[in-house]
């Protein structure tokens, strides 16, 4: 069998369903290596060991008494920590939520839950999903960000910590810290995902989704977290069917590094070589305001729901925080409207505009570069933030490495088109390789403790 | 209405106002002219958009940088 750090979590899962795996084996296996690597990369923010041998222990009876759950039977599971885990703490990253400890999950922690996911525990995030970081670093240089909101769900999975994490998305908090850390990540259609349960941010905007170390294991998680839903079915990534036309926008995504550009370049050259045709996709004027109007409802929702707490506890918020909340208090409420009404425009102009083009997707880089240095800020998320604004299902996929950090490509679908936006994926993933890239650890807290950085003494044994 | 109904010399005294009606004036106080022109800018790109016919608008892009959320 492949090393356990190696296994995706179909291979683990089939292991499982054939007998060569238990899942107490898998959970003790993560549980050694988070000992191991997280006190240097801090992607945890909760570790839910005793619950989580607990789940093992018994779907592993139940899997040896003739059930089988499906893929997600006895498979690790971390979850974003701004969503509530009965029993294991739920905190977002803030001062607020302090010892919270919820006595339900919310709605995708009780599904995955149905479809025997254990739950690892919970990922360090920014403060109540906003842009003040948390303590994560990027598992490829822990001088770099991660990328957030969801910066412990990437670098989680980076490290090898577990098979698949949950996130969320308000401007790029799933597509740029996936795209940093050099793994998959999924922000599904707008209204796909239920939120109950999940700490808002700003609700309009707000998208629950998906990361993993491939395409395939992504689309896994997802289609068990749609399987009560509306047009369940997504596809594992597989191709059905002729090469989908893909779109590329030349002359908007042009804040990019030379670096980024080149393998941007490259990512194309390899989609044309596996049968994608290629059309240019003219985009729409709204779309260049749209990002503007995400900003005014965010602030304006963020504020809404913060103010009568941050009346009572402002010392419980950053600085960042605060700002934005000022911000917010300043929209006015005819603007918050007109901001919603030109969301809707623009949502209407992007569908008329890959119709025009004939095309089935878009791909742009997933960033305007790889993770910037420091942890003082997780990057901007303009490249993400018109497309949750739309609404549209995106997914970033490694496209190789610019000066050591990995970037992402970017494929961006219609609303409820996953099913296309994961074959594209699937077949530049295979193409590629990028994905079965890994960082090595090893030199990396090896080079930390070397300049005696804090929390570089406090792993043990590295076995990694 | 303007592109820009909140100019720059005028926005604290209407910050404070609103955030006095709402028991919130330390904060109002303390915004930045940096912030309030930030906003004042989203919030002139929208205004342009609006009251145009659909699919019509000439407007330059306008790409967010805050918050990293």
């Amino acid at each position: 069998m492949t090393g356990l750090a190696e296994l995706s979590l179909l291979d683990a899962s089939e292991h499982m369903r054939q007998g060569g795996l238990s899942a107490v084996a898998l959970v003790e296996f993560f549980l050694e290596r988070i000992d191991a690597l997280d006190p240097d990369i801090r992607a945890w923010a909760h570790v839910a060991a005793d619950s989580a041998l607990a789940a093992a222990r018994g779907l592993d009876e139940v899997r040896r008494a003739g059930t089988w759950l499906g893929p997600l039977h006895g498979i690790p599971i971390g979850i974003k920590d701004i969503f509530d885990t009965a029993g294991i703490p739920t905190e977002a990253g803030s001062a607020l939520r302090k010892g919270f400890i919820p006595t339900s999950d919310a709605a995708v922690v009780a599904t995955l839950k149905r479809a025997g996911a254990i739950i690892l525990g919970k990922t360090a995030c920014t403060e109540l999903g906003h842009a003040f970081p948390g303590p994560t670093r990027n598992p490829w240089n822990f001088d770099h960000t991660p990328g957030g909101s969801s910066s412990g769900s990437a670098a989680a999975l980076a490290a090898a910590m577990c098979l698949g994490t949950v996130g969320s998305q308000t401007m790029g908090s799933i597509i740029r810290p996936a795209a940093y850390c050099g793994v998959v990540g999924v922000k599904p259609t707008a209204g796909r995902l239920s939120r109950v349960g999940m700490v808002p941010l700003a609700p309009t905007l707000d998208t629950p989704g998906t990361m993993a170390r491939s395409v395939r294991d992504a689309a896994i998680l997802l289609e068990a977290l749609t399987a009560d839903g509306r047009d369940a079915k997504v596809s594992r990534g597989a191709p059905t069917r002729p090469a989908a036309t893909v779109g590329v926008a030349p002359g908007y995504f042009r804040c990019l590094d030379s670096g980024t550009q080149r393998r941007f370049d490259e990512a194309v050259r390899v989609l044309r070589d596996q049968g994608h045709a290629l059309k240019e996709l003219p985009l729409p004027k709204t779309f260049h305001l749209v990002g503007a109007a995400a900003q005014v409802i965010a602030h304006a929702e963020a504020a809404a729901l913060q103010l009568d707490t941050f009346r009572e506890r402002p010392a419980d918020y950053s600085e960042t925080y605060r700002r934005a909340i000022q911000r917010g208090l300043v929209i006015p409420a005819a603007s918050y409207v007109q901001a919603l009404r030109l969301r809707a425009a623009a949502m209407r102009d992007i569908s008329h505009a890959y119709r025009q083009a004939e095309v089935e997707v878009l791909v742009t880089p997933a960033a305007l570069g790889p993770a910037p240095h420091g942890l003082a800020s997780t990057g901007d998320p303009a490249f993400n933030t018109p497309f949750t604004a739309l609404g549209l299902p995106t997914v970033t996929v490694p496209m190789g490495f610019v000066e050591g950090l990995p970037v992402g490509l970017q494929i961006v679908g219609l609303p409820f088109g996953e099913r296309v936006v994961f074959e594209v994926a699937s077949r530049y993933e295979a193409a590629a390789g990028w994905a079965r890239c890994q960082p090595d650890l090893v030199a990396t807290v090896n080079r930390a403790r070397r300049h005696g950085e804090p929390g570089a003494s406090g792993g043990s044994g590295m076995e990694v | 209405m303007s592109a820009s109904p909140l100019a720059p010399e005028s926005g604290h005294h209407v910050v404070a106002a609103i955030a006095a009606s709402l028991n919130l004036p330390a904060i109002a106080s303390e915004i930045s002219a940096d912030d309030l022109r930030e906003v004042l800018g989203w919030l002139s790109a929208i205004h342009a958009h609006e009251g145009q016919p659909a699919g019509d608008q000439e407007v330059d892009p306008v790409l967010p940088t805050e918050p990293s959320v």
